[in-house]
């Protein structure tokens, strides 16, 4: 909500928002924050009828692909958080839905605004820092997002754990840099039963081995690290610019955006989805098929995944 | 017998999840977590304990289920929510302790409470559990702490199932203040210091686990201090940090010197407790330094602080001359308690000393704060 709403006044100058709480106390809480703006209708549920010129669904996974077909005849366009749904098999309705004359999905991979990833891939292409040996990749904050349910630790609400939270996004960032991505192996944490806090992947991307790990109770590196024949690439996944560091000569930045700047905020990456992408009417990127790219891998490693060890 | 039931609140917190993993692995207790809030459950969630989430509002009628043997209580709120002030949320908890306590005569409760009650610390002295409770008004939180426990002692018919605990500078794994903080500040460089002479007595969480599973089984009623093994200067605490991280030093600024710049940045001590001043439960644990303190070296501080290390707050005093350090009093003065009650009701139990936690806080350090891959 905080992030969403703002933008479709804001940014799509949205004349009538219909926000559909179904929580009491959460709808009391929204319309103590919203409830004078002319601009904004509260609802418990969603309304039969009506039609959009957008819908935004920013609930728990388990309800995507349901709202989705509900809404899909009656919004132009579709705004879906990531991950797209709770499992491929849904997301795999969503887009032959699509196919079939759905509506424009923008799945709300916010990082495709990011330069790096796209940028680093047109050098190693080029051949410019030689063969691409092995790439680590390491995102983990200490969770404290404001959540409002429990969605976020429930697998019946989400599907998973830090794999369904940020794995959608790092696993996109992937695919932003490889063609193809293959899972060879996955451990978490939790017991049977419980929701991983952390996920380490073994994958292989066009060839090359990469390491993925993902944590929501480790204050990790957040950074990629490119292991070159001539040179290491280090990027923060939160960045538009990349750090080379030659095996010979000084190191260097390069930045894919004009204007250098500090490293964009997640509000930031928000304001570029919505202006380049949805205002654009450019879901290239932000589309199903590479959200269903990444739900495939996550559901392979939620089922090849063995006990991990050594954590807390 | 099947496992007995054991309702938790603040079971999210660091000492609450340690409690709630250890009776969850055990055999004899089943663990349901209580909170008020969906924040903070990352480490909970990885275990298949149920969680229900209940807000204050729905606290002020609900009751426990019947076959809950215990309740134990971690919880202590810091903030607003819910449009509840602080000293509401107290009551509310507290009453709802009460009424189960009515309700169910089989019920035990177990409070676990702080030594801030005892604020205002004196050096050389040992607080007992009988000691006079007097935190100042200006002290939210330490009040706050003696309200609750005044809630639940004003109902003396409950005294017979009702075990207060009040323990000291708890540390371990997910603890923010008194291990990450300390962990990620020598992860930065060296620590500066003025003085870290006062005396604590750090107690590791798995301490505090063991001895309340311990009561769930041979319960005691009443008060009691619960406090490591051994008195530490502040100093000897934090250098134990330094050591388990591996680099950083805690290098003392004489009064007078400023901040040296250039080369290697030294910190103030200010910077490590920047992460633990961040918690509104250190800023509350600093409120009574800044009651003993002139109010314009207070509002001088708050302008330093905020504009140096973006800590703190409200207003600002320009032009003036700051003293020392704001830290100074809060670890310059022993902060200590008596343990001889506990030891004589409880003269099995021992905490660990700090040396004895060092290679799993090595552990625990590359497991939070380097890309150590785990598999």
């Amino acid at each position: 909500m905080d992030f969403h709403l703002p933008r479709l006044l804001a940014v799509l100058s949205a004349a009538r928002v219909t926000i559909v709480e179904t929580d009491d106390l959460r709808r009391s809480e929204l319309a103590r924050r919203f409830g004078r703006d002319r601009r904004i209708d509260l609802a418990e549920q969603l309304d039969a009828d009506g039609t959009f010129d957008l819908a935004v669904i920013a609930t728990p996974p388990r309800f995507h692909a349901d709202y989705f077909h509900a809404l899909s005849r009656r919004a132009r366009a579709v705004v879906i958080e990531k991950p797209l749904a709770i499992d491929a098999a849904k997301a795999e309705g969503i887009r032959d839905a699509i196919c079939a004359g759905g509506p424009e999905v923008f799945v709300c991979l916010v990082r495709r605004g990011l330069a790096a990833f796209g940028l680093l891939r047109e050098f190693w292409r080029s051949g410019h820092f030689g063969a691409l040996e092995s790439v680590e990749f390491h995102e983990g904050r200490v969770y404290a997002w404001e959540a409002t349910s429990l969605g976020s630790f429930s697998k019946d609400l989400n599907g998973g754990g830090v794999l369904m939270d940020t794995g959608p996004h790092a696993l996109d960032q992937l695919l932003q840099f490889f063609d193809e991505v293959e899972l060879e192996h996955a451990w978490m944490d939790g017991d049977p039963g419980g929701i991983e806090a952390n996920a380490t992947l073994a994958l292989r991307a066009d060839g090359v081995p990469v390491t993925m790990q993902l944590s929501r109770n480790r204050n990790l590196s957040n950074t990629a690290t490119f292991e070159f024949e001539a040179a290491r690439c280090r990027v923060g996944l939160g960045d538009d610019h990349f750090r080379v560091e030659p095996s010979k000569g000084a190191a260097f930045d390069v930045h894919g955006r004009e204007g250098a700047g500090p490293s964009p905020d997640f509000a930031d990456l928000f304001d570029r989805f919505y202006v380049e992408r949805v205002l654009s009417a450019d879901a290239s990127g932000v589309g199903v098929d590479s959200s269903l790219t990444a739900l495939r891998l996550i559901e392979a490693a939620y089922g090849a995944c063995v006990p991990m060890q050594g954590g807390f | 017998m099947g496992r007995r039931k054991i309702a938790i609140f603040g079971g999210s917190g660091f000492m609450g999840y340690d409690l709630a993993r250890r009776l969850h692995e055990g055999d004899d207790y089943e663990p349901v977590v209580y909170s008020t809030s969906p924040k903070s459950l990352v480490n909970l969630a990885r275990h298949p304990i149920e969680i229900r989430l209940v807000r204050y509002p729905d606290l002020d009628h609900a009751l426990l289920d019947k076959d809950v043997h215990a309740v134990v209580n971690f919880a202590h709120p810091f903030g607003n929510r819910d449009a509840l002030s602080v000293s509401r949320q107290v009551e509310i908890l507290s009453d709802f302790i009460a009424r189960n306590l009515e309700r169910h005569r089989d019920l035990r409760a177990i409070h676990v409470s702080s030594m801030s009650v005892y604020e205002p610390f004196a050096g050389g002295r040992e607080f007992s559990e009988s000691a006079r409770l007097r935190a100042p008004r200006s002290d939210r939180y330490a009040r706050s702490k003696c309200d609750f426990e005044a809630r639940l002692a004003s109902q003396p018919e409950f005294a017979a199932r009702l075990l207060v605990l009040r323990p000291t500078v708890v540390y371990g794994p997910f603890c923010r203040p008194w291990t990450d903080a300390l962990l990620a500040g020598f992860g930065a460089g060296d620590v500066e210091y003025r003085d870290l002479g006062g005396r604590i007595q750090p107690l590791l969480v798995t301490d505090v686990s063991r001895f309340v599973e311990a009561r769930l089984a041979d319960f005691a009623p009443g008060v009691f201090n619960l406090a490591g093994p051994q008195a530490l200067p502040w100093h000897e605490f934090l250098n134990f940090f330094g050591n388990v991280v591996g680099r950083g030093r805690l290098v003392e600024r004489a009064r007078g010197q400023e901040t040296s710049s250039g080369g290697h940045p030294l910190r103030t001590l200010a910077e490590i407790a920047r992460l633990t001043l961040g918690q509104s439960r250190v800023k509350e644990l600093l409120r009574p330094v800044a009651a003993h303190l002139p109010a314009r070296w207070v509002e001088t501080l708050k302008y330093r602080l905020k504009d140096n290390l973006g800590v703190l707050a409200r207003s600002v005093t320009p032009g003036a001359s700051p003293p020392g350090p704001y830290c100074d009093a809060f670890f310059a003065h022993d902060r200590l308690v008596s343990t001889r009650n506990t030891t004589a009701r409880f003269p099995d139990f021992e905490a660990t000393p700090l040396e004895g936690s060092r290679e799993w806080l090595g552990r625990y350090h590359r497991f939070r704060f380097r890309d150590e891959v785990l598999t």
